[in-house]
Formats: C-alpha cells, sequence, structure tokens
C-alpha cells in the first residue's frame, strides 16, 4: 500500500471516490472524475462521488477508455485503487459497445442490424433470453431486431448487463428552420448561448453522427436549460417535440421559444388540458400524455408522439419521466432525442431506463463552477427556528403523531419570524413557500401579498408571475404549485414556511426558484422556518444533511 | 565460562542503556554490523545481518530508535571508550593464554615475543579496537572458512559439534572432514573455541565479544539473497495493507457499536461473522487468520472480553492502549505474532534487509533453520547435554502464518517461492515520521471521513462519538443524535466533543454541525464532580511524572499535567514507586475539608468578615437614607410652599442595624416565623416584603445576605441585610 497523501482523492472499496475540494489539483480532478462517476453529495470541502455501471457506460458512450480512467484514479489517489473498483471499471467499461446497433445494409425500413464485437461475444449475447425474444436470424451470419424493437431491446439487454451501443441513425423528421434571436423579442435585451450551454449542445449532437442525437445534459436549477434546448433544436433543424412537468412549464417554454427564437407564434403550440395545438414546434405536458380515463383504458394522447415527423423530442425534468411516457418513447428510438435534468438521481431508481431509453449523459457542470461564473445566484440556506407558544406547546404535546407535524408547521408564532425576515430583505424579491393552504392564506392576509395555490386559474398565475417578474410585486405567496418549472428571474429570497421535508427534489426544486441570478446581484437566501424542539424540527435535520451534501452553506438560527 | 560471557554481555546492555538514556545516536544498517566497526551500535536493530547474529546470541530486545539511512562503514568508525576496553580486557584477561595467543597471532601479534599474559591482552585488546585487523583476519580467510563463521554466528554463535557439521554439509556441501578441518582453521586463527568435551561431544563458540566485531567482515556471507523478477506472481495481492494500529483500532470501535455475540464454543454467531466479514471486506477475507489475529490479540490484551454473551470493549484498556508509547504497541503486536509464529519479528527483518525484494524461500528456511537450531544448542549446552540428536534433521518451515496474517507476500517464479514483507509489517519495522494525515474530514452533513494513517487515538474518539458506517481507505464515520448521547454517557463533555470536532477537523467544525450538536447535547456536564483522590505534582517534577512509564498504570486521569486522578487502595505501592523515581511524596494526604471544625472556623472568619465590612459604612448616611424617604419630606413650615399640615405616618417598626436584623432573621429561621421588611433596592427604591427566611449566608461579593422565601410571589431568593431598614415579625 502506497500512501500519497499530497493526492485529492481517495477511492473507496464500495466505488465511492471521495475529492478534497481545497486541493490544488480540485478542478483538474473534479472535471476528470465526472466524466466516469456521478457525484452523490458535495458539502463544502469534500465530495463524493460514485463509480457505477451507469455512469462508466456514460463514460464509454463519451468515449472514454479503461485505462484513462485507471491511470488517471491512479495518479490522482492517496492510496493504491481497491482491487474490485479495477475489475469493476475494466468489466464495465469493456462491456460497452461489444454489441452495436447499426442500420441494415438491406432492408433499413425494417431491420436493424446487430453487430458484435467477438464471436464469443456474439454466442453469449444472443444467448440471452431477451436476445432469444427479439433477435431474428438476418441471413447466414448476423442477427438483426425489428425496427420497433429497438428501445426495447436496449433496456431489456441493459438490464442484463449489456449495455448497446446505438449507432442504427436517426430519421431526420421534418426540417424545420430554427434561428435563435440575437436580442430577446420581450424585451428587446442582448440575447447569446452561453459557452457551457454551447458546449454541452454539441456534446450532446456530435456534429450530427449517429454516436449523437441522443441522451442527457445535466445542469443545476436556473443555469439555463432551456436555452440548452434551443441551441439543440437550433443544430437539429427539424420539428421538435417538447415535453414538460406541467401547463406552467409548458407556458414557460412557449414564451421563451418565441422570446429567443426566430419562430412565429403560429409555429409554437402548446398541448396541454386547456388547449390542444399541434404544430411544427408543440410542447406538452406529462400529464396529458399519461391520461386515460380509466385504470384499464388506453392513454388518450399518446398519439401527440407520431402527430407529426418530429425529428428531435425534448424531455424536460427528464428524472420525472412517467412510466408510460417510457413505453412511448422505447417506440420512438429513431428520434433523436434529448434529455434535460438537474439530477439523474430517479426516486424510482429507473436511471437504467433514462439511459436505453433517452440516451447517456452527454453533459455535466457542478453548480459550484456556475457560480463562481456569476451564472447562478450564490445561495445560502437558513433554518430559522421558532419556539411554540406557551399554550400551543401544551396543546402540541396531546396531539397524536400523526397531526404533530402539521401543528408545528402551522404554528402561528411563526408569523414573527416571517415579519422580520420580509423587513429584513424590503428590498428584495421575496417567495414566501409553504404546503398547507390555510397557512398561507393568512400570511397573504397578513402582509396583504398575492397568493398562487393548485385553484389559482392559470391565467391569473401566469399575471401575477408576469407583475413578480416586472416588479410590480416583489411578494408573493405560492403553495406546492411553485415547486417546477416556474421561471422567476428576479425572485431572489425563499421563505419556506412547511413543507413534506421527505423529498430531496422538492427542496431541491424550491431552491432552485432563487438560484436565477438576480439583476440586483443580491445573493440568494432560502430560509426555512420551523417550529423549535418538534418534528418539524426533525424533519428538518434531513434537510439540513440533503442541502449540505449539495454544498450549501446552511446556518442555524434561533428567532428572537 | 558462560557465566563470564552472560556477565560481558550484561555489561554491554548497562551501557548501551546509559547511552541511550544519554540520547547518544546509534544507527546500523542492513548489513552492516553497526558495533562491528567501533561504530555506534544499532539502535534499529532489526535490518539485516545485526538483528540475525544477535537473534541467537543473546535474544536482547534494544529499543529502536529512528531509522536512518545507512552511512559508510568508515564513517561510523569510533575508538572504543574506557570502559568498553576494560570490558574486552577483563575479558581476554581470564582468556587461557595459548588461545589468546592464537587470537592475538591471527591479529599480527607475536606471542613469542610478549612474555607477559598482561601486556598480551592489552596489545589483544587493542588491535581488536583497532577494528581494521579484525576485519583483515576475516578477509584472509578461506571462503569456506568464512562461510562456516557465518553459519556459526548465525546459529547465535553456539553450535553442537557434531551436529553443526551437519549442517554445513547439508547447506554448503562438502563432507564433515573437510567442514572439521575449515572449523579446526578458524579455531588457530582463535575465532572459534570449544567448550568442555563429553564422549567426544563439545560446542563450537565464537567468543561474545568478537561476534560484534566479525559481523562487518562477513556481511556478503551473512546477508539473505534477494531476487526481483517482472514475472513472479503474487499471490493473492491485497492492495490495501493498512497499519495494524488502524485495523485494530478500528475493529475496536466496531465491537464497541456492534458487540458480536458469542456462541457456547466461543466462536462469533453466525451472522454476526457474516456481517463483520462484510464491514471488512477490505481489509481481510472472511475468516482468514488476520481477523483471528485482531480478535485473538484484543481478547489477550484485555481490550475486549465476554461480557454475557457478547463481546464487549474495555474502555479504559483501550484508554491505556492508546496511550502507549507506538514503539511499545508494537512490542505488545510483535509478541502476539510470536506467538503465532516464533521468530515473526526477526524473520521480518530478515526479509526486510533485502529492501522490498523479494527473498528466496530456501536460504530463509535456512537461516531460520539455524536460529531454531541454535536456541536448542544453546539450551542443551546450558543443561550439559552433549549427546548428539537428529530429530530436527528434515525439519522444514512454512511461513504461512505470517502470509495469512498480512505481514508477509508471497510470490511464485516457476517453482520457487519468494517472500516480502507487506506495508503493513513496514509499518510496523519502520514506522513513518507521519503518515501524512494528522486531521479527518467534518463534513457539514455529519459525515466524518477518517484516512487510514491517522493516529490510534482519534480514530477511537471518533468512534466514541459517532457511528461507524465504513471501513475502508477512509473509515466513514456519522455523528447522529444517538451517538452524541452514547458519548455523554460515556463520560465525553459538551465543550469536548466539540473542542475535538473543531481541533481534529481538516476544515473545522461546520456552524450547521455546531449548532446541531449544542441541541442534543444541551448544556449538561458543564459542571462535574469527581470523587477521587488526587495526585499533584509541583511544576518542577511534571516532566519527570509524565515520563515515568512505570507510575503510568497507576494513573487513572490526566485532569491537566501535575494533576491525576489514582486510586486510593493503590497507594502504597505508589508511595514506593514514586521513591523509587527518586520523587518524595508527602507523608500524609490532604483532606478536603481537612477538619469539620476548621470548616466552620472559615465560615466564621467569613462572616466576621461580613459584619466588619457592614461597620465599615457610613453609619450616618446609612441612616440619614433611611429616615429622608421622598414620601415623608414636607414643606419646611413658614415657607412659601407651605400647605395643610399632613400628619406623618407613623412608622410601624424602628429602623434597625444589621446586626438587629440579623437576629431578627436568626429568630424567624429558628421558629420557622415570617417576618415583613422594608428592603433598600438597588436603584434607591424602598419595597416591602413579607418574607420567609430560611438560612443566613455570604453571597459572590462576601456580603452578608438571608435566603429566603418571598411569600407574594413564592419564589426564593437572597436579600442583602445591610439594606434591610426595618424588619418586624410576622409570626409563623
Amino acid at each position: 500500500m502506497h500512501v500519497r497523501p499530497d493526492n485529492p482523492v481517495i477511492v473507496q472499496g464500495d466505488g465511492k471516490v471521495l475529492l478534497e475540494t481545497r486541493h490544488a489539483r480540485y478542478e483538474s480532478a473534479r472535471d476528470f472524475i465526472a466524466r466516469f462517476a456521478e457525484l452523490e453529495a458535495s458539502p463544502e470541502h469534500l465530495h463524493t462521488y460514485r463509480i457505477t455501471s451507469l455512469s462508466l457506460w456514460n463514460a464509454a458512450s463519451s468515449g472514454m477508455a479503461r485505462d484513462e480512467v485507471v491511470d488517471g484514479l491512479r495518479d490522482l489517489s492517496k492510496f493504491d485503487i481497491p482491487k474490485n473498483v479495477l475489475e469493476s471499471v475494466t468489466e464495465t467499461i469493456e462491456r460497452y459497445g461489444l454489441v452495436q446497433l447499426v442500420p441494415h445494409p438491406e432492408r433499413p425500413a425494417e431491420l436493424i442490424r446487430l453487430v458484435f464485437s467477438t464471436a464469443f461475444v456474439a454466442k453469449v449475447a444472443s444467448n440471452t433470453a431477451v436476445a432469444k425474444e427479439l433477435l431474428v436470424p438476418d441471413g447466414k451470419r448476423h442477427w438483426a431486431i425489428p425496427q420497433g424493437h429497438r428501445g426495447i431491446f436496449k433496456q431489456r439487454m441493459l438490464a442484463e448487463g449489456w449495455p448497446i451501443e446505438d449507432l442504427a441513425g436517426f430519421v431526420p423528421g421534418a426540417p424545420l428552420a430554427i434561428q435563435l434571436r440575437s436580442k430577446m423579442k420581450k424585451s428587446g435585451g442582448d440575447f447569446g448561448v452561453r459557452p457551457y450551454q454551447v458546449q454541452a449542445a454539441s456534446r450532446w449532437w456530435m456534429e450530427g453522427r449517429p454516436s449523437g442525437g441522443h441522451g442527457v445534459v445535466v445542469l443545476p436549477c436556473g443555469a439555463g436549460k432551456t436555452i440548452v434546448a434551443l441551441e439543440a433544436m437550433r443544430l437539429a433543424q427539424t420539428k421538435v417535440l417538447i415535453l414538460a412537468t406541467n401547463a406552467a412549464a409548458v407556458e414557460q417554454w412557449v414564451s421563451e421559444i418565441l422570446d429567443k427564437t426566430e419562430l412565429r407564434p403560429d409555429q409554437v403550440g402548446a398541448y396541454m388540458g386547456s388547449r390542444k395545438e399541434i404544430k411544427p414546434v408543440t410542447v406538452a405536458t406529462y400529464q396529458i400524455l399519461t391520461y386515460r380515463r380509466s385504470r384499464n383504458a388506453e392513454f388518450e394522447h399518446l398519439h401527440v408522439f407520431s402527430d407529426e415527423d418530429w425529428g428531435l423530442i425534448i424531455y424536460d425534468e427528464v428524472h420525472l419521466l412517467p412510466a408510460p411516457v417510457f413505453g412511448a418513447t422505447a417506440e420512438l428510438q429513431g428520434r433523436r432525442r434529448l434529455g434535460l435534468t438537474a439530477t439523474l438521481i430517479r426516486e424510482d431508481g429507473r436511471q437504467g431506463d433514462v439511459f436505453s431509453l433517452v440516451g447517456p449523459k452527454r453533459y455535466d457542470l457542478p453548480w459550484q463552477v456556475l457560480e463562481r461564473g456569476g451564472f447562478i445566484a450564490e445561495a445560502s440556506c437558513h433554518e430559522v427556528r421558532v419556539p411554540f407558544r406557551p399554550h400551543d406547546a401544551v396543546r402540541y404535546e396531546e396531539l397524536g403523531e400523526q397531526d404533530k407535524f402539521k401543528s408545528a408547521s402551522t404554528n402561528p408564532n411563526k408569523m414573527g419570524a416571517i415579519r422580520e425576515l420580509v423587513a429584513k430583505h424590503l428590498d428584495d424579491n421575496i417567495l414566501i413557500i409553504g404546503t398547507y393552504v390555510d397557512q398561507l392564506h393568512h400570511i397573504s392576509r397578513a402582509f396583504r401579498a398575492p397568493l398562487i395555490t393548485g385553484k389559482t386559474p392559470h391565467l391569473k398565475r401566469v399575471e401575477l408571475f408576469r407583475q413578480f417578474r416586472e416588479g410590480e410585486i416583489n411578494l408573493l405567496v405560492v403553495s406546492k404549485v411553485a415547486n417546477f418549472s416556474i421561471d422567476l428571474p428576479d425572485a431572489n429570497v425563499a421563505i419556506q414556511v412547511s413543507g413534506t421535508f421527505g423529498s430531496r427534489q422538492e427542496e431541491a426544486q424550491r431552491l432552485g426558484r432563487i438560484l436565477r441570478p438576480s439583476k440586483k446581484n443580491a445573493g440568494a437566501h432560502f430560509y426555512t422556518v420551523v417550529t423549535r424542539d418538534t418534528k418539524e424540527q426533525e424533519f428538518a435535520l434531513k434537510r439540513q444533511l440533503f442541502l449540505t451534501e449539495q454544498g450549501y452553506r446552511y446556518y442555524i438560527e434561533d428567532a428572537a | 565460562m558462560s557465566e563470564e560471557v552472560d556477565q560481558g554481555a550484561a555489561n554491554r546492555r548497562k551501557r548501551r542503556r546509559r547511552r541511550r538514556r544519554k540520547g547518544e545516536g546509534v544507527e546500523g544498517a542492513a548489513g552492516a554490523p553497526a558495533a562491528a566497526n567501533g561504530g555506534a551500535e544499532s539502535s534499529k536493530e532489526g535490518p539485516g545481518v545485526n538483528a540475525l547474529a544477535h537473534r541467537g546470541n543473546s535474544r536482547r530486545r534494544r529499543r529502536r530508535g529512528r531509522r536512518t539511512a545507512p552511512i559508510p562503514g568508515l564513517n561510523r568508525r569510533r575508538r572504543l571508550t574506557r570502559e568498553e576496553l576494560e570490558d574486552l580486557e577483563s575479558y581476554f584477561d581470564r582468556l587461557d593464554d595459548k588461545l589468546l595467543g592464537s587470537l592475538y597471532k591471527s591479529l599480527g601479534g607475536q606471542p613469542g615475543r610478549v612474555g607477559e599474559h598482561g601486556r598480551m591482552v592489552q596489545l589483544a585488546v587493542r588491535a581488536i579496537a583497532q577494528g581494521k585487523r579484525i576485519t583483515s583476519l576475516v578477509k584472509s580467510l578461506h571462503t569456506k572458512e568464512r562461510s562456516a563463521l557465518a553459519v556459526l554466528i548465525q546459529c547465535g554463535g553456539l553450535a553442537h559439534s557434531e551436529e553443526l557439521l551437519r549442517e554445513l554439509h547439508t547447506a554448503l556441501g562438502g563432507n564433515e572432514r573437510e567442514w572439521t578441518k575449515i572449523l579446526i582453521a578458524l579455531a588457530d586463527r582463535g575465532l572459534v573455541f570449544a567448550s568442555n568435551e563429553q564422549d567426544g561431544q563439545f560446542f563450537y563458540l565464537v567468543p561474545e565479544p568478537l561476534v560484534e566485531f566479525l559481523l562487518e567482515p562477513l556481511e556478503e556471507e551473512l546477508k539473505v539473497s534477494t531476487f526481483a523478477d517482472d514475472e513472479i506472481r503474487v499471490n493473492n495481492p491485497r492492495p490495501f495493507c493498512p497499519p495494524l494500529d488502524f485495523s485494530i483500532t478500528t475493529l475496536c470501535t466496531y465491537i464497541a457499536q456492534r458487540p458480536p455475540r458469542l456462541t457456547q464454543q466461543q466462536e462469533i454467531f453466525k451472522t454476526n461473522k457474516q456481517e463483520m466479514d462484510e464491514f471488512f471486506a477490505q481489509l481481510w477475507e472472511s475468516d482468514s487468520e488476520l481477523f483471528h489475529f485482531h480478535i485473538d490479540f484484543l481478547v489477550a490484551h484485555g481490550l475486549v472480553e465476554l461480557r454475557g454473551d457478547r463481546l464487549a470493549v474495555i474502555r479504559e484498556v483501550v484508554e491505556e492502549w492508546l496511550q502507549l508509547d507506538p514503539q511499545d504497541q508494537r512490542d505488545l503486536i510483535f509478541r502476539a505474532l510470536d506467538h503465532r509464529f516464533k521468530y515473526a519479528e526477526w524473520l521480518m527483518w530478515a526479509i526486510h534487509s533485502g529492501k522490498g525484494e523479494w527473498v528466496g524461500e530456501r536460504p530463509l528456511q535456512a537461516l531460520y533453520r539455524r536460529w531454531s537450531r541454535g536456541d536448542d544448542w544453546r539450551a542443551r549446552f546450558q543443561k550439559e547435554e552433549y549427546a548428539a540428536t537428529r530429530s530436527h534433521e528434515r525439519e522444514s518451515w512454512s511461513f504461512a502464518p505470517l502470509v495469512n496474517c498480512g505481514m508477509l507476500e508471497l510470490g511464485e517464479w516457476g517453482q520457487e517461492k519468494f517472500y516480502r514483507i507487506t506495508p503493513r509489517a513496514l509499518a510496523m519495522l519502520e514506522p513513518p515520521e507521519t503518515d501524512g494525515f494528522t486531521q479527518f474530514y467534518l463534513t457539514p452533513s455529519f459525515e466524518i471521513m477518517a484516512p487510514a494513517g491517522l493516529a490510534p487515538k482519534l480514530l477511537f474518539y471518533i468512534g466514541e462519538i459517532a457511528e461507524l458506517t465504513g471501513c475502508d481507505r477512509a473509515n466513514t464515520y456519522k455523528i447522529t443524535e444517538v451517538t452524541v448521547e452514547q458519548a455523554i454517557e460515556k463520560g465525553w463533555r459538551r465543550d469536548g466533543v466539540l473542542d475535538f470536532l473543531r481541533e481534529n477537523s481538516q476544515i473545522g467544525l461546520p456552524e450547521n454541525v455546531e449548532q446541531t450538536l449544542k441541541g442534543w447535547m444541551g448544556r449538561n456536564s458543564d459542571v462535574e464532580f469527581h470523587d477521587c483522590t488526587l495526585l499533584t505534582v509541583h511544576k518542577s517534577r511534571i516532566r519527570k511524572v509524565e515520563a515515568a512509564r512505570e507510575l503510568r498504570p497507576y494513573l487513572l486521569h490526566r485532569f491537566v499535567p501535575g494533576m491525576y486522578a489514582v486510586d486510593r487502595s493503590k497507594l502504597p505501592e505508589i508511595y514506593t514507586l514514586l521513591s523509587e523515581l527518586d520523587l518524595c511524596p508527602a507523608k500524609d494526604i490532604t483532606s478536603y475539608p481537612g477538619d469539620p471544625q476548621q470548616g466552620s472556623l472559615r465560615q466564621r472568619l467569613h462572616e466576621l468578615l461580613a459584619w466588619a465590612r457592614e461597620a465599615s459604612e457610613d453609619p450616618l448616611a446609612r441612616a440619614h437614607a433611611a429616615d429622608t424617604p421622598p414620601e415623608d419630606l414636607q414643606p419646611v413650615p413658614g415657607s412659601g410652599t407651605a400647605r395643610r399640615k399632613r400628619k406623618k405616618k407613623k412608622l410601624e417598626t424602628e429602623r434597625v442595624t444589621g446586626a438587629q436584623a440579623r437576629e431578627a432573621l436568626d429568630r424567624a429561621i429558628a421558629t420557622g416565623g415570617k417576618v415583613e421588611v422594608l428592603y433598600l433596592k438597588k436603584g434607591g427604591e424602598r419595597v416591602k416584603y413579607q418574607l420567609q427566611p430560611r438560612r443566613l449566608a455570604l453571597n459572590a461579593t462576601g456580603d452578608q445576605v438571608v435566603v429566603a422565601t418571598n411569600l407574594e410571589t413564592e419564589d426564593l431568593r437572597t436579600f442583602k441585610i445591610s439594606n434591610i431598614e426595618r424588619i418586624s415579625s410576622q409570626g409563623r
């Protein structure tokens, strides 16, 4: 065992990679490790990555070889690399590309040919259960799969440990001229794609080769994933179907496309509950696509996928992609695909499906880099602890376990702390976010601030967001509806008065609301008001762990 | 004769110790005998020839200092001290004239021209002290003679005549007659002697004082040959070979946190064992010898014991183990290894003399055989059993126990086997100055990463505060509310935990962690009571006490340097030990309170002081202040502001002095009665209080106060007696 304490990395036996962030070689080490390992936690000073099969296949798909990974790790590591990790890296990386899908030379419309790297691989791979079920003989020497089985084949082979390199190419889709504006349509301000956004799009596009044109771009909230998508659309020059999480997000997409591209309003449509337009660029919600009248009924709107000759499908927040959409995506492997997300972690663990059906990770950039570059706001998290009033504390103790959390979350004493915070940030744009609508009504009345809940009509929401963006109001009370994809560019303070505190996604999304850099450049502040010595404080510890793991500074304060 | 040899060796040992105390630099090098060149003796001992030669000779265990790079032999030459010369002279003075003459002659002297025995002794010693003369003598020997002498030295400088011939025949070929002649030739040179003879059997002996001088010239013959080839296949290589103190401490922590259950056969339950194997997968394989060595070590040294049906860590013993000097820790580990494989440490040193190269199994076995036989011959020599035996003729050894314990690596090249030491063993033989890790990482997400190589003390303490979640190149720990509570139960204090984390974390103590820990720990244990016997040391003697190893077992806890807790029942032993250490303990134990009567007198003095202070105040001013409350002031009759004369309200009670107030309070306390007082508050305001006095006391500034319950507010508080202006009894 050779120990080189001056190096920045420790590789653990379970595939974890610990990286010192204060080390002089941190940046180069980070860029290197991020290529083949998933960032698991990034608390200050020590980041944790994990080498997984998927992360290695992602690396392999970007052309990284086994020796590059091993030599690089050896050069950076304090200790010798664990034997099992070396073996795992070797075996895993070498598996990628052993089986390739290539266009069939004679019947490209019906079949896709399989290419095995060796005869041995051909023998082993073609003997798997999946292969036996889906492969068809292609002459005497070759195997092929029907075009329609392309997705399901990749998905199921991956589950058996055979990552397929898909070089079968894509249908070009109906052409559509898409150009980005140099000045934004609404504000007239300058518009340019940031260098990292260009890089992300070009890594995805890979100069139009069959190995590119599908995959996922991972960027933190507020980093401008939408712009990456617009750049990808410009590269593809084809009709585009965009899938987003909800109606507000759809509106946002439409607005962004019209604002930053030369496309006309008649070329951009929204497909959701209230209106259903199919246009050369269509933005639809996952909800509408997965809608069905009953459990046994068919999905009524999946036809959207085939209504047009789409050349590109963009999946916003790909980590939320619902299972039925996976099914539809499996059948659309002939189309170019771009996934956008802030995290590849899926609560349901279906990262493998994203890899095989949408594509491998093409680009990833830690938020710290963007923060340093001024592309996202510098954020700090604060936990403000508020006591119960004496009689509320007594009542709290008498409650059952189920009700305690709600009681603590809606502690009336929180109003004082919220008032102080609002007073402290008088000049900032503040979002007050909560889960319990009664509590939010109360706050809304107290501050005479508009409230947005699930019941707020869509048009009213849009109007309020507009007012908030344009500075007509600077305090907005919102319920869970604000968790996803509402672009509030000038919000820089969030006060979370109640939450579920169980979901990592919810925390990340709520924090993401304020990460977009504000014009005032005042930094972002994320406050959570919790009731001291209650269940809520216990849950707050989970949030504290999550946020600190993400690398945010976390302060605990007692309300006066 | 053997007594004389032992006596000489003992004298040398004493001298070495003395030199060590003086801090003389000592060195040695692989394949180079230190003292042979009159140079400083080796304090590192182990490497190469030196260790091999000395191992069987006296089995003395010298303390090793810090290893340094080998220094060329010539630079190490020095003059022998007067004491050493006297020792040599004394040894040779007792030697027979003829024997001495043969040695003197081979050293270049002419015994025939020296008439006196004493003069020959003097000249022989001088020749040996020169160093070069003995080197020339050895170099002038025939190769086989040198080989035979080297084998004899490897056997410990003592060998049975017939069996040595067989050993030489086995190891070096030739025939026994030839080797007999060679040994005779060595005897003629005065390098080899013989013991008494019994039935034609005797023992070959190399005079003990000569051995040290023979080592360097015989370096080549004594060296264990090494081998290097890229084709050597390493059997079961383990890239992660942390120092043993890391794995021992980690295992202790694991057992402390997840005590494994034992079966009636004293084996760990299968499920517990599986969990342990999984947890320590990076360190050892399931059911490996290395794991058993760890467990045996912990149990044998009392770090772990069986409590009920589970293994439990004995914290005090672990702490003591952690406090031990690293060299002492290693000594314990080496001895534990010796139980598994005799001469384990020496073997490791011998292999290490190859400087990381592979050492062939056969030469190693030959060396090991000579060590074993040397010991056997010495025992028989001491028992005067001269008859030859053939019992060890075909003895062979496997070094597998040391390979399985993770101390050696086994390599194969064709049919040949080779060994080299592992980084784990290297850390024991040549502990690095520092492993580069002096601090751990504490993240804001309450995780601690402690890299292997961190001080075992730190590792253990982390394990007391946080849950061990993974054992690897960096052990991972998680701080939770439960672990913090457990740490407090173990005697950690709030500030202790925070200071420990703050001082030893490479990135300090993150603010959120500090706040959360404070919340979990509350303010418990800010102040603690101890019931113990204290041993305090005058500041001039603290260093001496701290350095005294003999005293350590008796110092149960060190509060600060110079203040220790000791076991009351061990006081006689401590007294004896202190006297031996030239420390003069006080005859009597100082008690607190020393004498109960003294205590009350002390209290009385403070009371008197309070009265004296009270009396020192200006009575007139006090009286005036009490007599002129604003509500009682009236316009001067006849003045312009004169109004209707208001009748002065008669005071219910008279103004009292401090003594009067105290008397009244004393009475009330004795009878359990209540009083009403007019009390002068800080701001000058006068307030009436209904009080139930409890007792009289002194406050922090030394003023007399009454501790009383305010009957209106039902709270207990103190009232300065000097501020009581009026007091009246209210009955019970």
